[in-house]
């Protein structure tokens, strides 16, 4: 996948509820860009969809 | 000369050692050292030697209670204190006064440890070194225009110093490890869940660790001894015994197998040479104390610290997503725009990295079948000056402490030597799950057979003389 833009950066961000100047946006994108290229190596190879992920809970405490 | 907790304990045990006058040493070492370093952020001088008075009258009448009793220590501004602020040396928390103390600070008092005060970390233990904050970052005692490495760098400095014989750390990514490295003293990891994070201001949960650093190995074996055990209130607690870690300390490495992690020092971040070095001469050490020394092949640094950056990035904002919201303006830079990370990721980019944590725990346990330790770097070199630190420096060549994280082994940072600017570096001696009594053997044999112990930064012995 191509590194997120500046308008994809700042949407996700919005999303989460955080108001992001342009300037804080265009400060911040070199990093984001970083850890989108580590979430690539997160999901290669892909993983089954149906593997159970860590956070599975046990019923009883 | 500055004593260990070991030697201290043994001498106060048999009245020999005052430890007003221990007490007393420390003090005069951080009179003389901490304007120029800043490890603390709240001293409490006088508490302190209000408790070491009552602590001496206490042991001439009935005896030490251990070996921590009288012994000067102190805890990250991350550890709650009845009574004390625990800012998290943050502008966001610097009104906060809890109500209790964390479970390790009442252990740690139980057991007699006497604290100096409340010591310097990364903000929220991730946001450093920042210079926007209410109190400067810590800085190296070995040189003083130097990092420490963080986030418990306070504590770090402040036992290389002197000033302190141990104190608590937290690790989420390498946070006890890494400054132990840069300082040149020892810290340790434990396995997650052996020692309560209960009181303690989270970073990441599924990564946060609670851990001792003190000056030896043989002293934080003393310090986890006093701290380790089940706390059903803390959801990652493990009820699982807790050794008698002095009892096997003397065991070294005869018949061990120590797997050299090659690919992660020589390619995946290729350390400096004094650090190769001292990785080599410790491998050289390990045989010469009867272990089998093989290569060992994990999974890269990059998979593990892509891994564990999603997972700490993503739960940290959690964390700190209300504060976020409402006043932001309250964080320090690093801080702030860090958290913006993991505001951006998505609950998918969580979940696959939570997936990909078990895939890479269980390759993991399969590449060291047969292996007691592993042997890394736990620090790429001696530590940078303090304004060349990038702010986004977790992200460019991958670390070596954060594979740890994502395992939860447990894991023992210990100084290796010293590199061309004469400040130290350091090794990582890793062992499996609950292996922390042969993994503190095995660092202890190697402090024994080394020299590095008998060297302090040259202002602390300044101050001795």
């Amino acid at each position: 996948m191509p590194p997120s833009t500046a308008e994809d950066f700042h949407s996700r961000v919005r999303q989460a509820g955080l108001p992001l100047s342009q300037a804080d946006t265009a400060a911040i994108l070199p990093a984001w860009q970083k850890l989108e290229a580590w979430l690539e190596l997160v999901r290669t190879p892909a993983i089954p969809a149906t593997a159970e992920p860590a956070t599975t809970f046990k019923a009883t405490p | 000369m500055i004593p260990t907790i070991a030697e201290a304990g043994r001498l106060i045990a048999a009245r020999k050692l005052s430890p007003v006058e221990l007490m007393q040493a420390c003090l005069d070492r951080m009179a003389k050292q901490d304007g120029a370093i800043h490890a603390f952020i709240r001293p409490d001088a006088e508490g302190a030697l209000a408790a070491a008075r009552a602590a001496e009258a206490r042991i001439m009448k009935d005896g030490a209670k251990g070996p921590l009793d009288g012994i000067p220590i102190a805890h990250k501004d991350i550890y709650c204190t009845a009574g004390v602020p625990t800012t998290a040396h943050s502008k966001v928390l610097v009104d906060h006064v809890p109500t209790e103390d964390s479970v390790v600070v009442a252990k740690w008092a139980t057991a007699g440890a006497i604290s100096l005060g409340k010591l310097a970390t990364h903000e929220f233990a991730f946001g450093g070194p920042s210079f926007d904050l209410p109190w400067p970052p810590v800085r190296n005692p070995w040189n003083t225009d130097h990092f420490t490495a963080g986030s418990s760098s306070g504590t770090a400095a402040a036992v290389a110093a002197g000033m302190i014989l141990g104190g608590t750390g937290s690790d989420t990514g390498g946070s006890i490890r890494g400054p132990a490295a840069l300082c040149g003293i020892a810290g340790i990891k434990p396995t997650y869940g052996r020692a309560s994070r209960r009181g303690v201001l989270p970073l990441a949960q599924s990564l946060d660790h609670t851990g001792p650093m003190a000056w030896t190995a043989e002293d934080c074996a003393i310090l986890l001894q006093a701290m380790a055990g089940y706390d059903p209130q803390d959801p990652a607690s493990a009820d699982m015994p807790v050794p008698d870690y002095a009892a096997t300390l003397n065991t070294g490495v005869k018949g061990r197998v120590v797997g050299l992690v090659r690919h992660m020092h020589e390619s995946d971040n290729p350390v400096s040479a004094a650090t190769l070095k001292g990785i080599i001469d410790a491998a050289d050490t390990f045989r010469a104390l009867g272990a089998e020394v093989r290569d060992v092949t994990l999974p890269s640094l990059a998979e593990f610290n892509a891994c564990g950056w999603v997972l700490l990035l993503a739960e940290a904002f959690a964390v700190h997503e209300t504060w976020m919201r409402e006043r932001p303006q309250d964080y320090g830079k690093y801080m702030r725009e860090r958290l913006v990370l993991g505001a951006a990721l998505s609950a998918a980019d969580y979940m696959q990295a939570q997936k990909r944590r078990l895939e890479l725990i269980a390759r993991s346990f399969a590449a060291t079948q047969g292996v007691d330790f592993l042997l890394t770097a736990a620090a790429p070199s001696e530590a940078p000056k303090i304004d060349e630190v990038p702010q986004w420096g977790f992200l460019g060549l991958p670390g070596f402490t954060m594979p740890f994280n994502v395992t939860g082994w447990p894991g023992i940072t210990l100084c290796s030597g010293f590199g061309v600017g004469g400040l130290p570096v350091g090794l990582q001696l890793v062992a499996k799950p609950w292996q922390e009594a042969p993994l503190f053997a095995a660092a202890h044999a190697y402090e024994q057979a080394t020299e590095w112990r008998n060297r302090r930064p040259a202002m602390t012995e300044e101050t001795a003389r």
